[in-house]
């Protein structure tokens, strides 16, 4: 098991969303600390640690809502995937959308999961659960 | 002697009277076989009185077929006539003659010969010869060359005037028949040199109906037709003019043009170039079609068509804003009514627990009613495009996802032999998915038992969807397949009422009809169409 602390980044501009996201993965067995970036020119910002972010930790995951104000979830994800510094970082892709064009159009941009927000609390705590699971646990990430 | 010239003479007379009787018949035979030609020619064709007067005449004193006679008449022109026959005929004798002549021509002649005889044998020798050489040979000659002239004269001129008068009737009915097919045609041909310039030389008197212009101010101005085109239509007429002129095709072109009363009218101009009549100039012979209505339908068809994917875009637009924009402020009531449920259930006391319990259960409810309203705008939006596809196949789909519910309910689901139709899989596997899990949903206390089945009906399919369960009454039997429309507590049984919405708007788009048969507990049978698919076998 991995005891090092995770670093997640979650982009997300609702603050009760991204206090949800906080609440799931803080009783998360995997030792985590999550950053919240509130839209896409920040979160790209903080990615390369420009400006305040100088002294940021690559994130070893990304949660990503598509959805977001300035730069949008979409953008986002195509300039991640587009930077050889932060291609190989995960990014799931967490939002409320489960239209068909955004999935496929999120997969084109080479995001690493599709995943819906459930209405349910318990299917939004078994999400984070999962995530934990599979991309904290299971998965082999690159080291930094 | 005098016996034996008078014999001489009598042979002579005989013989010769002999020959011209049988000369006069053979030419009067001849002419009149031509004269019946024309005659019958005539009486068919229906030539004027002029000519049929004559035959009428001629007919009357052979006395040949005089029923037609009633229909002479020109008297004046009989009396003529009448005339003519009579100029060359003794006075006195013409009745005689006349009824020598109608009496088959020959007895008249016999009769004299007889008389001639009675002379000889009474010895009146020198009568009988002065009688038969004087008068009535000369009178025999006069009237053979009479008649013979009479009726050649009669025959050809008539042939000559029925071929004639037959050509000019042909030539007018023709023209009659030309000019009333032009001047009645639902359009207006034309006769006109090409350009913007170019001289009319005919248009059809319907010019008046179409435009309210006549044929005459229309012909009198060279620039008539160019100035009533539309403005914004006249550099396109002109250069599809040209173009057609120059590939030596026929002319076809859609323009706007000005009636009198100012109103727009469209016209179709369809014309072949003719590059050299007799009158030595390249004109064009053309129609042109009113298509102002047809104008206006494909108008209105286009708007509708406009309007149309307005909507769809307005819809998608709905779709997305529900999906998203709607769901997210959605989520966070239900997630934290919940989190607050999961953390303070039992310390903020029983009716606090009650309300967050109502609080959570609205904002599922409304989660359900948004995803389903989406769903169901979607099957038109997204649905793929109709191919061959197994109904079976999409049938066996619909029991595997249902495959739960089925285990739960112990249902028992038997699918009879399902045709190949042109549909879409994704969606027939959610129609069948929808009844087959209604037919288990409503239930009774017995054993689901579901059939599914089709069979060829003309030319589409019916397949039907039976189950055991509580059936329904038959005067909610339409209201069911309306969106949202319920007859059951959520308590009896749950769901946001889209299911049969969703399976009539399926069973639309793939060009058939639903409907249901059923009676309260005796179960329901879903029946729907869909065409059969064509036999092609590749």
């Amino acid at each position: 098991m991995n005891s090092r602390t995770i670093e997640i980044l979650l982009v997300e501009d609702n603050p009760g969303d991204a206090r949800l996201t906080l609440e799931a993965f803080k009783d998360g067995r995997v030792l985590n600390n999550l950053t919240v970036m509130k839209d896409g020119v920040e979160a790209l910002a903080y990615l390369r640690r420009q400006g305040p972010y100088a002294n940021a930790k690559q994130p070893d995951l990304i949660l990503l809502d598509l959805n977001l104000p300035r730069k949008d979830g979409r953008e986002v994800l195509s300039e991640i995937k587009a930077d050889e510094h932060l291609m190989k970082i995960p990014v799931i892709v967490l939002t409320t959308s489960a239209a068909e064009e955004d999935i496929a159009r999120a997969y084109s941009r080479h995001a690493n999961c599709y995943i819906t927000k459930p209405v349910d609390l318990d299917q939004f705590l078994r999400v984070a659960q999962s995530i934990e699971t599979f991309w904290l646990s299971l998965v082999k990430l690159p080291t930094n | 002697m005098l016996i034996a010239l008078l014999i001489t003479v009598s042979w002579l007379g005989l013989h010769q009277m002999a020959s011209i009787n049988s000369d006069l018949k053979e030419i009067v035979d001849k002419r009149w076989a031509k004269v019946q030609l024309a005659r019958e020619a005539l009486y068919y064709s229906n030539l004027n009185n002029r000519i049929t007067m004559e035959i009428f005449l001629l007919k009357d004193k052979a006395d040949i077929d005089p029923l037609l006679v009633h229909r002479a008449e020109n008297t004046e022109k009989i009396s003529s006539l009448v005339k003519k026959i009579e100029e060359h005929l003794e006075p006195g004798k013409e009745k005689e003659l006349l009824d020598g002549v109608r009496a088959n021509r020959t007895p008249y002649i016999d009769s004299y010969l007889h008389g001639i005889d009675l002379l000889v044998n009474q010895k009146r020798y020198d009568e009988a010869q002065r009688n038969m050489v004087q008068e009535t040979l000369p009178r025999l000659f006069a009237y053979h060359n009479a008649w013979n002239d009479f009726v050649s004269f009669q025959g050809g001129q008539m042939e000559e005037a029925a071929h004639r008068q037959m050509a000019e009737e042909a030539l007018r009915d023709a023209e009659t028949h030309y000019r009333l097919l032009v001047e009645q045609l639902p359009a207006v041909p034309y006769v006109a040199e090409p350009g913007a310039e170019g001289e009319w030389l005919y248009v059809s008197p319907r010019i008046e109906s179409m435009l309210g212009f006549s044929p005459a101010e229309w012909i009198a101005d060279r620039h008539f037709w160019f100035q009533q085109v539309h403005p914004e239509d006249r550099e396109s007429v002109l250069a599809e003019e040209k173009a057609s002129e120059a590939r030596g095709e026929a002319f076809h072109c859609e323009y706007r043009m000005f009636a009198r009363d100012g109103s727009v009218v469209w016209i179709h101009d369809a014309a072949t170039f003719v590059p050299d009549t007799p009158g030595g100039r390249p004109v064009q012979h053309g129609v042109l079609f009113d298509i102002s209505e047809r104008k206006r339908v494909e108008q209105e068809l286009a708007d509708k068509a406009e309007e149309l994917a307005r909507s769809n875009a307005e819809l998608e637009l709905f779709a997305y804003v529900a999906s998203h924009d709607l769901q997210e402020p959605l989520r966070m009531v239900a997630s934290y009514t919940q989190l607050l449920a999961r953390r303070y259930k039992g310390k903020l006391g029983d009716e606090a627990d009650e309300f967050i319990g109502f609080a959570v259960d609205g904002a599922t409810r409304m989660q359900q009613l948004i995803q389903d309203l989406l769903a169901y705008s979607r099957l038109t939006t997204k649905g793929k495009a109709l191919h061959l596809t197994q109904a079976d196949i999409a049938c066996k789909a619909a029991l595997e996802n249902l495959h739960e519910t089925i285990k739960e309910s112990k249902a028992e689901v038997s699918i009879g032999p399902l045709p190949v139709v042109i549909g879409d899989a994704t969606q027939l596997t959610q129609l069948f998915q929808n009844l087959i899990g209604n037919g288990i949903k409503y239930r009774n206390e017995r054993k689901p038992e579901i059939h599914v089945t089709a069979k060829a009906n003309g030319d589409k399919w019916t397949f039907s969807v039976q189950d055991n369960g509580i059936g329904i009454e038959p005067q909610y039997s339409e209201r069911i397949f309306q969106m949202f429309q319920r007859l059951h507590t959520r308590k009896e049984y749950s769901g946001t009422g889209i299911g049969l919405a969703v399976c009539r708007k399926i069973v639309e788009r793939h060009g058939g009809k639903i409907w249901v048969e059923s009676q309260p507990g005796q179960g329901s049978t879903f029946l729907f169409t869909i065409p059969r698919a064509e036999r092609t076998e590749k």
